[in-house]
């Protein structure tokens, strides 16, 4: 269950269930309002996670389920995990803000083990990502299709920048690097604070492009490095959010 | 491409290593180590390892960390840690050599000491004196017929060359998520650290494009292994393990139908008491062999024992003649091409030296 955080708002409510081999689970999903304020504050400071502009604005509680075990593409990761529980990160919270000229996400979750390199053959790290359709109707869980893909930002502990990842479907994801794309995390406190941050229009095959004043969705994505989470093994919200940009 | 691999492809290359000539040299080792794995985040990876067995191999308990099928169904697999891997040690060469110190420290590794290696366990074996007993056993990818890398791997980065049944990995989609390494059975398949994508053996594909035999292949100075198409009926290795049924895969229970195939070893029999051989009585335990190859190693070493008497007894054998292989050059036609004679071309990022061996 989701709780909202002071200054969001749950304007949608309906179930979803989510099925995983082995056992099925039925949970509510919350969709809520991500509501980016229109701030004057320069990018610096924005892609601070401990920048002041981020202790007022409004904050969004997600809760995150595992990706379906159905929709992971080999017969081995579906063999394997059908007993082994992925998606351990059980909820986000998350605040939006832009200031006319970049848009920034400000991600912050639990998470007691800092995964933020990988050391030996045997580690991954904690990741985390903003995910957006390209074209309205992009379907979710299969990262898109081919009539309508889906752009993620993918951040990682470990890596200067984040990705800028297009996708036309399972399996299909293209990482890029994007100029306009930044990122910015902190581990303290047994939580990650991360800010993932980039111009509202930039030029790239498959980029989303945002606007101020107009509505659009967003759906994120958690990986624990520790429960040797990557690829489709991640905690992700299984629905689109609604996202607002200030005019 | 035959994208989930789970089929046979058209051609089928293979190997053969005779476990009786095999003398651990590691110059096959050795020849694969100099031409493909020099890189930075390659050096503790060795695609071509040779352990003593018995023995806990390379890495460390391979064999007890899962992956391949049991009845078509994916088993789970896990992924070694650098210290069972072993290998790619710092040694102290900068103070033992240039330092003056040369009379009283010795070298070693640096940093964290080492528990294990790619040949740690060497010349270990087992069983009592006078009965002791070892062989040795090269392994390197198998480019198993049922390859459950490919099948794991979620970007579709790998995938079994219709030609020869190589098994590749399209680097540019490999994400270094190492589905690949837990699924294999064999444990052959490596993190690049630097380049954050796995990597194993391509089987010198550059090389048989040009007739060139794998480089572990030319390099074994024991004549021990052999190379072709499985089902090329006039190569060593169709006669081997098609027709004489005496060359057969390591771990067949693993479900991958593996493609390098191995003869099993005789030593002599054992000795009793009164120092004599017992004839029948095996020196390495049939019932090991079998936990190895599996249920087919009886009768081919029954087929081995028999053409071996009947040469000695004055007969000829075709079995005996290809496993003595008089020709160099016959244990790897048609892919028998000097490499010498050939100019390479390298690739922006590729590897060196591709002309040796």
């Amino acid at each position: 269950m989701q709780a909202v955080e002071p200054g969001g708002v749950s304007p949608y409510r309906f179930l979803l269930v989510a099925a995983r081999l082995g056992s099925v689970r039925r949970r509510s999903q919350d969709v809520d309002m991500i509501k980016a304020q229109r701030v004057e504050a320069a990018d610096s400071a924005l892609i601070d996670p401990a920048g002041s502009e981020w202790r007022s604005a409004p904050s969004t509680r997600l809760s995150l389920e595992p990706t379906p075990l159905i929709s992971q593409p080999s017969a081995y990761v579906q063999a394997k995990w059908e007993t082994i529980d992925y998606g351990a990160i059980g909820n986000v919270s998350v605040q939006a803000l832009h200031n006319d000229g970049g848009i920034f996400f400000r991600l912050q979750w639990n998470d007691a083990t800092e995964n933020d390199d990988i050391r030996d053959t045997d580690q991954f790290t904690d990741a985390a990502a903003v995910l957006f359709p390209v074209k309205e109707d992009a379907p979710l869980t299969s990262m898109g299709s081919p009539d309508e893909p889906v752009n993620a930002w993918y951040w990682r502990p470990d890596m200067e920048t984040p990705f800028s990842v297009t996708s036309e479907g399972t399996s299909t994801t293209i990482r890029t690097i994007d100029p306009n794309l930044r990122g910015n995390g902190a581990h303290t406190g047994g939580a990650w604070a991360v800010v993932i941050g980039r111009a509202l229009q930039s030029a790239g095959d498959g980029y989303v492009q945002l606007t101020a004043g107009e509505e659009g969705k967003v759906a994120f994505a958690v990986w624990q490095g520790g429960n040797d989470e990557r690829a489709g093994l991640k905690a992700v919200t299984l629905e689109w959010q609604p996202l607002e940009l200030e005019a | 491409m035959n994208a989930k691999g789970n089929a046979a492809t058209q051609k089928q290359a293979a190997m053969v290593f005779d476990l009786n000539k095999c003398m651990g040299c590691q110059t096959c080792s050795v020849a694969c180590k100099t031409l493909w794995t020099r890189a930075e985040g390659q050096e503790y990876q060795w695609w071509c390892t040779v352990n003593t067995l018995p023995g806990r191999g390379h890495p460390r308990d391979w064999e007890s960390m899962g992956g391949g099928y049991a009845d078509d169904v994916p088993q789970a697999g896990r992924r070694p840690a650098r210290q069972e891997w072993g290998g790619g040690w710092d040694f102290n060469y900068d103070e033992v050599l240039h330092s003056g110190k040369g009379q009283s420290v010795h070298l070693q590794v640096v940093g964290e000491q080492p528990e294990w290696g790619p040949n740690w366990d060497e010349d270990q074996g087992a069983g009592e004196y006078p009965n002791s007993y070892f062989f040795y056993l090269p392994r390197l990818c198998n480019h198993c017929t049922k390859p459950a890398c490919v099948e794991a791997c979620p970007r579709g980065a790998m995938s079994k060359r219709e030609e020869d049944g190589i098994v590749l990995r399209d680097e540019s989609r490999c994400r270094g998520y190492q589905f690949c390494l837990e699924a294999c059975p064999y444990k052959k398949i490596y993190f690049n650290f630097a380049r954050e994508v796995s990597e194993h053996c391509i089987l010198c594909y550059p090389r048989l494009e040009q007739n060139v035999a794998p480089s572990c292949v030319r390099g074994c100075p024991g004549r021990a292994v052999w190379f072709g198409l499985l089902d090329d009926e006039t190569s060593p290795v169709h006669k081997l393990v098609k027709k004489w049924e005496v060359a057969l895969p390591l771990h067949p229970e693993y479900g991958t139908e593996p493609n390098v195939f191995y003869i099993p070893p005789i030593l002599p029999a054992r000795l009793n008491e009164a120092n004599d051989f017992e004839e029948g009585q095996p020196r390495v335990p049939t019932e090991y062999l079998e936990s190895l190859f599996g249920p087919r190693v009886r009768p081919a070493l029954e087929t081995l024992s028999r053409e071996m008497e009947s040469t000695r007894s004055g007969g000829k054998s075709e079995l005996m003649d290809t496993l003595i292989a008089y020709w160099w050059k016959d244990m790897f036609k048609p892919f028998d091409q000097d490499p010498g004679e050939i100019e390479w071309s390298r690739t922006p990022g590729g590897q060196p030296g591709q002309g040796a061996g």
